[in-house]
């Protein structure tokens, strides 16, 4: 694959996405880009907002496996990794595999489940593979979880950990569409959408292609003051008195790979600083812990992610 | 008898004598071949090529034209403008007459309403600014959330900010030369966002990308052009390719058409045209001196002839020094049809006559100073006058005139000469004084047409009509002499002309100045352009506004909310003392019986010690809702809620 049909695809599968969720541009941009840099998505919402559906139409039109699986307080590990079940007839114990072997995972309302449950997705989101019984599986390429939460309700659910949030490469949110938007949305539905039948999409990739759009993708030339200005975004975290805990290297691993998506959705072999600063916001917002004083102060993450960016200086080279 | 005792009673002071120089000067034996001299000497286009159309002024002198010899052109122009009468209007268009005013008075409230929004729209931002940074010097905990400092700028950011964009290309060119392309290539962007910023197209930041330049250049024109200096920007520093000789010609092409595009000069070019058309300027046909009927070349011209010294005023009216005792004043003639006075003028005008001054007041009685009590009064009858010189005239005792000469003295305690003069005027308007005066001039029916009123140790001289002293006026054959002898009643040998704008007092304040210069539109459109400017080149400088909260709050957000209502208030105070109630409440509600001391049973059950605790239920109850904050009321906040969070959890 070369870096033109890298951009046609991307193309396509954007357009192709934009046919069913409507006015939610940056979230489907940000879906397919963390599906392509091999990273995991945390999508937070008010319920109705299209966030099941995003995940739906994804796999529809990337011709992947689609597994859903509805979080609650009562949900446990093996029934999200599987587990392994005596066979009468053989007399051994043969693996079931459970939903996580998909190639898109949409883990909805996933801070339902207790950490325990929600530990289970830990090795498969990092490693991709999942360990029952002392046996290592592999999971499918490319392998996508989108995980959701609703941030109105808080009782009876159950904050995800610093390591669990860490995981996700973007934590994207979803607001209210503007008016426009929601009369459009209805007015499809009273021409007849079904967000249930997806019939109507097709698949304008397969799972193949996107493997290969993951490995262009990773070989996008990064230059070395590109670098240091994401190392510098992500230091700035650390040194940031309103942020009780800052990002990790992994968080400038993240920016790293989602920035090489983006020059290639571009057609372009190399990455700018252009490239990074639409991602900082989703890839550090949820690895940012604030400091108690800052959140009396009314101050959220995303500001301070903002004063940040505006903080740092874009590199250039000297005259 | 009667008389005797007047002049026993009233010193008469001659003030002037048949052969003193004053009355030698004027002469009016020959002031009609002085005007014939003239005319014929010096041509005075208004009586063969008049400026046309004509003034008003100058069609009211037209039944002058057909007794002027020689004056066939200012007859035919008399003809032309009697002929384009203005055409009588429909009734209808009467109603929409009125309407100007009122969309004048709309316009104009609109003008100040607009003016209004725009201060405050300039205010606004500073004011905000100002407090913004009151806080921010305030020593307080949004210093401790600041992040660190940024580092130094890097070179290409201090030339964006310091250097010229013409600067930066001269350089950028000289880099290509010398074979520098990447170099050149970083200044030739550099150039090109300069000027972009200098237009208000982009904004300069540190933290701004190439890309978000491109996207947020509001210049249509320029943007593709920096798109692609950008491209070969990017190409070169991030891709790693190396700058060809092609790539670095390319953007230089399109840096020189950003840094010299035209708008600005556009700009600036309808401004002018805007501000010529508002001020609705036309170009007036040029005038030549002497071309108005209505003018006064040749009255000047025959006083000088007359041996007298003619000049313009060289102050306003109401600059004048007042005369000393004994001084003899250059007579200041004021035509009260051309030069209107204010009230300050006419103030000091009277105490300028009273101190000894000589004033010559011509045309339109009721314009005169008050006391004098001047009005018109009608004559019948051929409007032919007569005219004598008044050679001396009664002052009362002590006002400090000089007696020169008695010679000719009348049936009055005045003294005029014998001869008389004769001369035909338009106007059959008469002169009617309040006091006493000395009549110089009167019409077949003996109506006054010009008198001397004498007032403390000077003297007014008023004359009707200015008709006299206007070209064609004078220039009627007989006339000369007439105004001769009137003038000749002022005794001087110096006299100055006021000018139109003469009788206006001096601007108190510059900008009334140029209000009165006529300089008001320029000075409304330079305020204009001046905000026009500052909304070009200033909005650059405004800081963008932080985005709006989201619509939807979870439970945490709604506290952290309160939180903020509270520090924003300043009502850390009122929150310690809100939990302090509650604690104490809530603590009260588990002690033992018998018990009293709450500090006690609190470091009892959160198992700390009882100094401490005592130390921090003190504080904490000492805390008053409305106080002024002591500054460690969140830290003692925090302290509680961890304590009492520890005792409750003994309940559980």
């Amino acid at each position: 694959m070369d870096a033109s049909t890298f951009q046609q695809t991307f193309d396509r599968i954007r357009q192709q996405m934009a046919r069913v969720v409507v006015g939610q541009q940056d979230l489907v941009d940000g879906l397919l880009v963390a599906a392509v840099a091999k990273g995991h998505v945390l999508v937070e919402g008010a319920p109705g907002l299209g966030k099941t559906l995003l995940a739906r139409t994804l796999a529809v039109v990337s011709g992947c496996d689609f597994k859903r699986i509805q979080f609650t307080p009562d949900l446990m590990p093996s029934d999200i990794t599987g587990s392994s079940v005596y066979s009468r007839e053989t007399g051994k114990f043969t693996f079931v595999p459970g939903p996580i072997f998909a190639q898109l995972l949409l883990a909805d309302e996933i801070n339902r489940a207790p950490a325990k449950t929600q530990s289970a997705l830990l090795e498969a989101m990092q490693d991709h593979q999942v360990t029952v019984d002392g046996t290592s599986r592999p999971l499918p390429v490319p392998f996508v979880v989108v995980a959701t939460q609703n941030p109105v309700e808080s009782q009876g659910t159950y904050p995800l950990p610093e390591a669990q949030l860490d995981r996700f490469l973007f934590k994207l949110t979803v607001g209210d569409p503007p008016p426009e938007i929601e009369r459009t949305i209805v007015r499809h539905h009273a021409d007849g959408f079904d967000p249930t039948d997806l019939s109507s999409l097709q698949a304008v990739t397969s799972p193949q292609e996107i493997a290969a759009m993951q490995q262009l993708a990773s070989s996008v030339r990064v230059d070395d003051a590109v670098i240091t200005y994401i190392v510098e975004l992500v230091r700035r975290t650390r040194d940031d008195k309103a942020i009780e805990l800052g990002a990790s290297p992994r968080a400038s691993i993240a920016l790293l790979k989602s920035a090489q998506v983006i020059a290639a959705s571009e057609g372009r072999g190399f990455v700018t600083p252009d490239d990074v600063k639409p991602m900082v916001a989703a890839v550090l917002r949820h690895r940012v812990m604030l400091h108690p004083d800052a959140q009396l102060q009314g101050i959220s993450a995303d500001e301070r992610i903002e004063e940040i960016v505006r903080a740092v200086p874009v590199p250039r080279l000297a005259a | 008898m009667r008389r005797r005792a007047l002049l026993l009673v009233v010193t008469i002071a001659v003030v002037a004598a048949a052969g003193a120089p004053a009355f030698a000067a004027l002469d009016p034996t020959h002031a009609q071949a002085d005007v014939d001299d003239a005319m014929a000497k010096k041509a005075y286009p208004f009586c063969h090529a008049p400026h046309e159309p004509l003034s008003s002024r100058a069609i009211d002198l037209c039944p002058h034209a057909s007794a002027i010899p020689d004056c066939a052109g200012f007859a035919a122009a008399c003809a032309k403008a009697a002929a384009a009468k203005p055409p009588s209007l429909p009734p209808w268009w009467m109603g929409w007459l009125s309407l100007p005013p009122f969309i004048g008075l709309v316009a104009q409230v609109t003008v100040w309403v607009v003016i209004a929004a725009l201060v405050i729209a300039i205010l606004v931002p500073i004011v905000r600014g100002l407090m913004r940074l009151r806080r921010q010097d305030e020593p307080g905990a949004k210093k401790d959330i600041e992040p660190a400092r940024a580092p130094a700028p890097l070179e290409l950011e201090e030339a964006m900010t310091l250097a010229d964009e013409e600067q930066l290309l001269a350089r950028a060119h000289q880099l290509t030369a010398r074979g520098e392309l990447q170099a050149a290539l970083q200044l030739y962007l550099a150039a090109s966002l300069r000027a972009l910023d200098k237009r208000g197209a982009v904004r300069l930041a540190k933290d701004r990308t190439n890309g978000e330049y491109v996207r947020g250049c509001s210049d249509p024109s320029a943007k593709p052009a920096l798109r692609e200096i950008v491209r070969e920007v990017d190409r070169v520093q991030f891709g790693g390719e190396d700058a060809t000789q092609d790539a670095v010609g390319r953007a230089a092409h399109r840096a020189v058409a950003i840094v010299r595009a035209l708008p600005v000069a556009m700009m600036l070019l309808v401004i002018m045209v805007c501000s010529l058309g508002c001020s609705g300027a036309s170009v007036p046909k040029p005038r030549v001196a002497g071309d108005d009927p209505a003018g006064d070349e040749l009255v000047r011209d025959v006083l000088t002839r007359q041996a007298i010294t003619v000049g313009s005023l060289e102050t306003a009216l109401s600059s004048m020094p007042l005369p000393h005792p004994g001084e003899r004043t250059a007579a200041v003639i004021v035509d009260m049809d051309r030069t209107v006075i204010d009230d300050e003028t006419r103030e000091h005008l009277a105490a300028w006559v009273e101190e000894g001054g000589v004033l010559v007041l011509a045309g339109f009685p009721p314009s005169w100073l008050k006391d004098y009590g001047a009005g018109r009064a009608s004559s019948s009858g051929p409007h032919k006058l007569t005219a004598r010189r008044l050679l001396a005239r009664a002052v009362a005792p002590g006002s400090g005139e000089e007696n020169d000469d008695e010679e000719d003295a009348t049936e009055e305690s005045a003294i005029y000469s014998r001869t008389e003069e004769h001369g035909e005027v338009i106007s059959g308007d008469g002169l009617k004084l309040g006091g006493p005066s000395e009549r110089i001039a009167w019409f077949d029916d003996g109506t006054t047409y010009a008198a001397v009123l004498t007032r403390g140790r000077g003297f007014v001289l008023g004359i009707v009509t200015n008709e006299l002293l206007t070209n064609a006026g004078l220039a009627r054959p007989g006339n000369a002499a007439l105004l001769v002898a009137i003038l000749a009643s002022t005794s001087r040998t110096e006299m100055r002309f006021a000018d139109a704008d003469d009788g206006v007092s001096p601007p108190s304040t510059p900008i009334a100045a140029m209000l009165r210069a006529g300089l008001g539109m320029g000075l409304g459109h330079a305020l204009v352009f001046t905000l026009v400017l500052f909304l070009a080149v200033g909005t650059r400088l405004s800081r963008p506004r932080p985005a709006a909260p989201p619509r939807r709050r979870a439970f945490a957000e709604h506290v952290e909310a309160v939180g903020a209502l509270y520090a924003r208030a300043r009502s850390a105070p009122h929150a310690l003392t809100a939990y302090a109630r509650f604690a104490d409440e809530r603590l009260r509600a588990r002690m033992p019986r018998g018990s009293s001391d709450i500090a006690a049973f609190l470091a009892s059950r959160a198992r700390m010690p009882l100094d401490a605790c005592q130390r921090l239920w003190a504080r904490a109850m000492q805390a008053k809702a409305g106080a002024p904050p002591i500054g460690d009321e969140l830290a003692v906040l925090r302290e509680l809620g961890a304590v009492y969070a520890a005792a409750m959890a003994q309940d559980r």
